[in-house]
């Protein structure tokens, strides 16, 4: 199968320096994401006519990337839905594209959120409690995600063990990541050693705290081919919110995910046995478990014993969140945008060390506010 | 003083109309007079048929377990270190009650147990509505 029905493509992919950045601002990481995401696309600033931007760091961040930048798009976007904001961008992308709004997307990404912590002791942050949890000081959001562990292990029998083997596994996919923030494979000892942050949720279940940016250009797939020699192609998408708050979450075990895969797979033609590599958003170790099942990849209550016996990790059956994800790559805060550059570098067959032997198509899926928002996007080769 | 304690003067808003409710003892809910949806957080317009008639429903709280956290950094200020989602008898499908866990020891917590809503005093003067095992329930 390929994906030649597609009509928008991925030209170029870039992420700024990663980790702790002090001497770069939120809005320069997105700069330099952006012009490292153009140089790999061959691409000029001066073609770009379409910038979409994401941070929790400041009120109208197309505005602020489009001044930096030194570039005056004729169709801007500043949405943000959290963790997804950037994967809903290629979508809103797609759409001004195929309008004729625009010819050359870019979608940025920046936040120095560890630096900022370090100097002012407060960690930037885009959402807070809803009114209704705050008089209980739960831990924003990470107490959301505990409530959700602790049911699918209630009801499915998910075990403290499995949600262990997603840190374990992102870790290892971590050391063979150069500009991994953590590249020493975890145990399951040091996992479940680890504070309690939020039981059943440990310090280790949760993802890092660090400094970065991220970039993407998209344009027409006919312009693609004349663009770069391996376009990678966005076959199927899909989006929704379902709630804000947990509280209005109908079932904890159950996510936006199962209607925004159904949404990608339909329109893309593909299905999950047909997916080469996965990334998944891994804010909290809870995460993949449970959009595993929701994505179709095994059957729901399924997720823990699936991620079990390093299946998801370097040799593993099903290689998922191979950059390290967001528990030991990188997470600068609204994570999606770098589901996306690892799947287009997986699909380039880039990745030395940790790429997967015959990816041809991947599967990257965001997640926003306490599992509220879901995107995923299928791209190919 | 809890930083994150509902605000002490009713302004009209509907969050403060349930809050003032909470004060003087009453565990309210929202409920659709058109569809008879009962549901939190409480909003003026129906989330199950777009209706604009909803008004305050007395509760009677009882419910069961639905999931729970245990939170070691919570603050002494708040009721509990125990944060739970609670499916109330009361509440349509989907719906449910979030807040502390009280009167029990932590590793004592089950998803599962019955519970009940109740309205209690806190070290700070203000009044929050929080899940008390059945059997444990005070007054």
């Amino acid at each position: 199968m390929s994906a030649s029905f597609a009509d928008v493509a991925i030209v170029g992919v870039a992420e700024s320096e990663l980790g702790y950045v002090p001497h770069l601002s939120a809005v320069e990481l997105m700069a330099q994401a952006a012009h490292r995401a153009l140089a790999n696309a061959g691409l000029s600033l001066k073609e770009v006519d379409g910038l979409f931007a994401a941070t929790a760091q400041f009120q109208m961040p197309a505005i602020a990337a489009a001044e930096q930048l030194g570039i005056s798009p004729r169709y801007l976007d500043s949405s943000v839905q959290g963790g997804t904001s950037n994967v809903s961008h290629v979508r809103h992308a797609i759409g001004a594209i195929r309008a004729g709004l625009c010819e050359v997307a870019l979608v940025v990404y920046g936040s120095n959120q560890r630096s900022e912590l370090k100097r002012t002791g407060t960690r930037p942050m885009g959402a807070k409690a809803p009114p209704l949890e705050t008089p209980y000081s739960p831990r924003f959001p990470a107490s959301s995600y505990a409530l959700i562990a602790q049911r699918h292990m209630a009801q499915y029998g998910t075990t403290r063990k499995q949600l262990a083997e997603v840190a374990i596994s992102a870790s290892r996919w971590a050391e063979l990541n150069s500009v991994a923030f953590r590249r020493k494979p975890l145990t399951h000892e040091e996992v479940l050693a680890s504070p309690v942050v939020s039981s059943p949720l440990r310090v280790l279940d949760c993802c890092l705290i660090t400094d970065g940016g991220g970039a993407l250009v998209l344009t027409s797939s006919d312009r693609a081919r004349r663009t770069v020699e391996k376009p990678i192609f966005v076959a199927g998408t899909g989006e929704i919110t379902e709630h804000e708050g947990v509280i209005a979450m109908r079932d904890l075990t159950v996510t936006g995910a199962a209607r925004t895969g159904k949404q990608a797979f339909e329109a893309s033609s593909f299905e999950p046995k047909d997916i080469d590599v996965v990334q998944i958003y891994d804010a909290f170790t809870i995460n993949p478990i449970v959009v595993l099942e929701d994505l179709g990849f095994c059957e729901k209550g399924e997720g823990g014993t699936f991620v079990e016996d390093g299946k998801t990790g370097p040799g593993g059956r099903f290689p998922l969140n191979t950059s390290g994800g967001g528990l030991s790559y990188s997470h600068p805060g609204m994570f999606g945008i770098f589901t996306v550059i690892e799947t287009v570098r997986q699909l380039r067959r880039e990745c030395g060390a940790r790429q997967v032997v015959g990816a041809r198509i991947g599967l990257a899926h965001a997640i926003g506010g306490t599992m509220s928002t879901h995107c995923t996007l299928i791209l190919a080769a | 003083m809890n930083k994150n304690a509902p605000p002490p003067e009713a302004s009209g808003q509907l969050l403060d109309e349930y809050w003032d409710s909470i004060r003087r003892g009453r565990f309210v809910v929202s409920e659709c007079e058109s569809c008879k949806h009962r549901f939190l957080p409480p909003r003026r317009w129906c989330p199950n048929c777009a209706a604009g008639n909803v008004r305050w429903f007395d509760s009677e709280g009882s419910g069961e377990l639905y999931s729970f956290t245990e939170i070691p950094s919570a603050s002494p200020q708040t009721p509990s270190s125990v944060v739970g989602l609670a499916t109330l008898d009361d509440l349509s499908e989907g719906s449910r009650f979030y807040g502390s866990v009280v009167d029990i020891a932590p590793a004592a917590v089950l998803v599962g147990m019955r519970v009940r809503v109740q309205i209690r005093p806190f070290a700070d003067g203000g009044m929050l509505p929080v899940l008390v095992p059945v059997g444990k329930e005070a007054g």
